[in-house]
């Protein structure tokens, strides 16, 4: 016996639909103002076809014709408002859905259970601020100490991170087995592969160097993994240095709108959460099933989740499994870390785009949402070429002002590198945030920041695509150490 | 003139929505990095846990004082809510005063056996170093009992109980928010709850145990079915085989193997799963089904009778246990969770339930008659031939 419908969810529903019309309509306006422009512009421009007329007839309006050329880029143009639209949508069903929606948190209350046999990675390099911090936290995390096991990968540091590696390791034998890797390719993907020769567990969770594990994550964590489907799993990452400045402020609700909106909607509407390559786990059989840990890629975690996605398993998003993260403190740390993150997420869109559109036992919305989530970095390219033409159209005479007002609003709507205004004010709101939802404003400054550092990302790998980018160590640059190592 | 006001006015309009903004970076009031809920406090005992720890900080040595001199005592807390420490046992009148009336106490505290009155209403939080007894249609707020805790039948608690010795709800009791013993808890016919955990959780049949594993023949080595038995392809990856679309499994057949099923899933009577399952749709396992793993159903799962399962039981809507199933092992405690719960009586469960809506323990069907324990045998001998 099934429940009716709540209210809520019938809400919801309807948002959902007014907010496909809505947004079909702002598209048709777009067309039927670029008709009128076409059908004034005739009246005026062509007279001698009007003087040919009988006198008592009314002039039959006769469109234009502008060169190909011209047309071509009127209908690229269509073609991006369009695409802005879908995402404009998206964005609107995620951040309805979050208020308003049934919350999936299937696996939450799996608390008790004979929990299995568990590895922890952790990939370091040069890290000796921070991974005393790891290393303490995990000795006291809440998990069977017979079945956890912890991998400090230390990839070449040249710092005192082996040296505080080994101390632990020392301390505590049975749970720590450092691997201090002295060769091979560099970079985390590659540094994580050679170390996945070393797990004998099925279940593999990753945590970054500067992460803090609480103790209760391990077990939230790996109880996904009881469901045979899971290939892999996302907590929420929560900045812990977000009082530093207005960037990492920015950051923070940045943060806050794409895990507790964006991942969770996803979640909830059983479409692809994203495996985000720490604060997370795979399961190893899994990986392995998909062609394993793929060492040259730049964002091997989009890779993985992708991969994992054709193959028929699915990645879980645990919203309230949280760990602190520290976010990059200037606008150099921060642009860098966009632009790999793009070059990343293109090169998966590369790889695999084709082969999810393909993929016919993914269900429809899996595999639009699946695109759309690859194709976000290249869409501040498309939005900035959207932008070219339009301006170029205006002033050939071709399109009216109404549709850049159009592109505007629908841009602002739609851009952003995690997550858009409203979703962060939802996410904001959700979070029992307050003063903070003030500095929104500011968050448009960041996303002009994103959408050059996308750009240039895409243009470049674009225009470098024969050549394979080098995969290096990437990280936050850390700024204080927190214990006394 | 004028475009240069309209255009320091357009600037205005512009620069507005910044200027709350600007006095935020400013003032600097909304910093803090996100509070992270610890898991110790989703605990289903962390409410007990905390009430203990103020009654150790502040109740508690009085307490052992005043027991063996069987007097009263009465005092405030920090945040100045009133409590009283009874050294003795209290009559109805002192109950009924202390715990529910306009001078109700916030935390009555019971150095002896504590026997709450038929039909009471108890809004302080109760705490009985001993045992715990309640009359029939108690209405509490939370007990927290040292020893056994027994509430007479169609009583209500609203918040949390917990017992260091056994948990009993007599027939019709509700139980809002969390109860947990350290020893066993049963609930009668007709009783509804939300969270549940206890070692052993017995459904029904007041007292008495749960039903002995089923003894009957399990399919062997030459039952074992193959991939290519099915009437379904299969993707197999290591262990596990992924089916798409809905899939029955063969009565008495044993699986090694993690099942994924993107559709309905019905594993028939008596099969013997080594691994997992999860179905996309309905998930049905007819009676006698062992599982060794978890079981988990994006939609209903309906489990028959004398099965075991001992890994994780989840599902998005309903779980519906039938009499005789046993979920976890009391040396392998597990998980029952799902929107909504329903045990036929004669249902145990080792670890944690949580029914996120509703649970309901179910009243015997007056039309069907209730297998005795012991009767899973008869059924398999004749589900064999």
């Amino acid at each position: 016996m099934r429940a009716s419908p709540s209210p809520r969810l019938i809400v919801s529903r309807t948002m959902v639909a007014a907010g496909l019309l809505l947004s079909l309509g702002l598209l048709l306006v777009s067309m039927q103002a670029d008709s009128a422009v076409a059908q004034t512009g005739t009246a005026s421009s062509v007279p001698s076809q009007s003087m040919s007329a009988t006198p008592d007839a009314a002039p039959e309006p006769v469109p234009p014709r502008h060169p190909l050329v011209v047309r071509i880029m009127k209908w690229i143009f269509y073609g991006i408002i369009g695409l802005i639209c879908v995402y404009l949508v998206r964005h609107w069903i995620f951040a309805l859905n979050r208020v308003l929606g049934r919350q999936r948190h299937p696996y939450l209350d799996i608390d008790t259970a004979e929990w299995p046999a568990v590895t922890v990675l952790v990939p370091a390099h040069n890290e000796e601020l921070v991974i005393a911090d790891i290393l303490e936290a995990l000795t006291a995390v809440d998990y069977p100490r017979d079945r956890l096991r912890v991998i400090p990968v230390n990839d070449r540091s040249s710092d005192r991170t082996a040296e505080i590696i080994d101390h632990y390791a020392g301390l505590h034998p049975d749970l720590f087995h450092p691997f201090h890797r002295q060769e091979g390719q560099s970079g985390k993907s590659a540094a994580l592969g050679d170390a996945m020769e070393l797990v004998h567990d099925d279940i593999v969770l990753v945590f970054d160097a500067d992460y803090i594990p609480g103790e209760g994550l391990l077990k939230q964590l790996v109880a996904p993994f009881f469901d045979p489907e899971v290939g892999a799993v996302m907590g929420r990452v929560v900045p812990l240095n977000a009082a530093k400045n207005l960037l990492t402020r920015a950051l923070d609700m940045e943060r806050s709108g794409g895990y507790q909106v964006d991942q969770q909607a996803r979640m909830n509407l059983h479409l692809v959460p994203q495996y985000g390559g720490t604060v997370g786990g795979v399961r190893k059989s899994a990986a392995e099933a998909v062609g394993g840990w793929n060492p040259h890629a730049l964002a091997e975690d989009t890779d993985v989740t992708i991969r994992l996605l054709i193959g028929g398993w699915k990645t879980v998003y645990q919203n309230r499994s949280e760990c602190y993260e520290q976010v990059p403190e200037s606008w150099r740390a921060r642009m860098g870390q966009i632009f790999r993150w793009a070059r990343g997420h293109n090169q998966v869109l590369q790889a695999y785009g084709g082969k999810v559109l393909r993929c016919r036992h993914l269900r429809f919305w899996e595999r639009l949402d699946a695109l759309l989530l690859l194709n976000t970095y290249v869409m501040s390219l498309v939005l900035l070429i959207g932008w070219g033409l339009g301006i170029v159209l205006w002033y050939l005479g071709v399109l009216k002002a109404t549709l850049l007002i159009i592109l505007a609003v629908t841009s602002y709507s739609t851009l952003g590198n995690f997550a858009l205004f409203f979703e962060i004010a939802t996410a904001t709101h959700l979070d029992g945030a307050h003063n903070r939802i003030r500095l929104l404003p500011f968050i448009m400054l960041g996303f002009i920041v994103t959408l050059m550092a996308v750009t240039r990302a895409t243009l470049t790998q674009f225009l470098e695509w024969r050549r394979r980018d080098e995969v290096l160590w990437h990280k936050t640059e850390r700024t204080e150490r927190r214990t006394a190592w | 003139m004028v475009t240069v006001l309209i255009l320091i006015l357009l600037m205005v309009l512009c620069l507005l929505p910044f200027v709350p903004g600007l006095l935020e970076a400013s003032r600097r009031t909304d910093t803090r990095p996100l509070r992270i809920v610890h898991a110790s406090e989703v605990n289903i005992r962390h409410l007990a846990r905390g009430f203990r720890q103020t009654l150790e900080r502040e109740i508690l040595p009085l307490l052992s004082r005043i027991t063996p001199q069987g007097t009263l005592e009465r005092g405030e807390l920090n945040d100045g809510s009133r409590w009283l420490a009874a050294g003795r046992p209290l009559t109805a009148a002192e109950l009924a005063d202390e715990g529910n009336g306009a001078g109700c106490v916030t935390v009555l505290a019971s150095g002896v056996d504590l026997e709450l009155a038929d039909g009471g209403t108890y809004l302080a939080e109760i705490y009985g170093a001993g045992h715990v007894h309640g009359g029939p249609r108690t209405v509490c707020r939370a007990v927290l009992a040292e020893g056994d805790l027994h509430l007479g039948r169609e009583s209500i608690t609203l918040r949390w109980l917990h017992a260091g010795g056994r948990l009993h709800a007599g027939t019709g009791t509700v139980l809002f928010g969390r109860a947990s013993s350290d020893q066993d808890l049963t609930l009668e016919e007709g009783c509804r709850f939300e969270r549940l955990q206890a070692p052993t959780i017995a459904f029904g049949i007041s007292g008495e145990p749960g039903p002995e594993p089923s003894t009957g023949n399990l399919p062997g080595e030459d039952r074992l079915l193959n991939p290519d038995d099915l009437d379904k392809p299969v993707q197999r990856d290591g262990r596990r085989w992924l089916i798409r679309g809905h899939l029955e499994i063969p009565a008495e057949r044993l699986l090694e193997a993690d099942i994924v099923c993107t559709g309905k899933l019905t594993i028939g009577r008596g099969t013997v799963l080594r691994g997992a399952v999860k179905a996309r749709k309905q998930l049905v396992l007819e009676d006698n089904v062992i599982l060794d793993g978890g079981a988990v159903c994006e939609h209903d799962l309906i489990v028959g009778r004398h099965c075991r399962i001992k890994g994780p039981v989840v599902a998005e809507g309903l779980v519906q246990l039938g009499y005789g199933t046993v979920v976890g092992l009391l040396e392998a405690p597990t998980t029952v969770s799902a929107a909504t719960i329903r045990c036929e009586p004669g249902v145990d469960c080792h670890g944690t339930v949580w029914a996120h809506q509703v649970g309901d323990v179910l009243l015997p069907d007056p039309e069907e008659p209730t297998l005795a324990p012991g009767a899973a045998d008869t059924e398999n001998e004749k589900g064999a031939a």
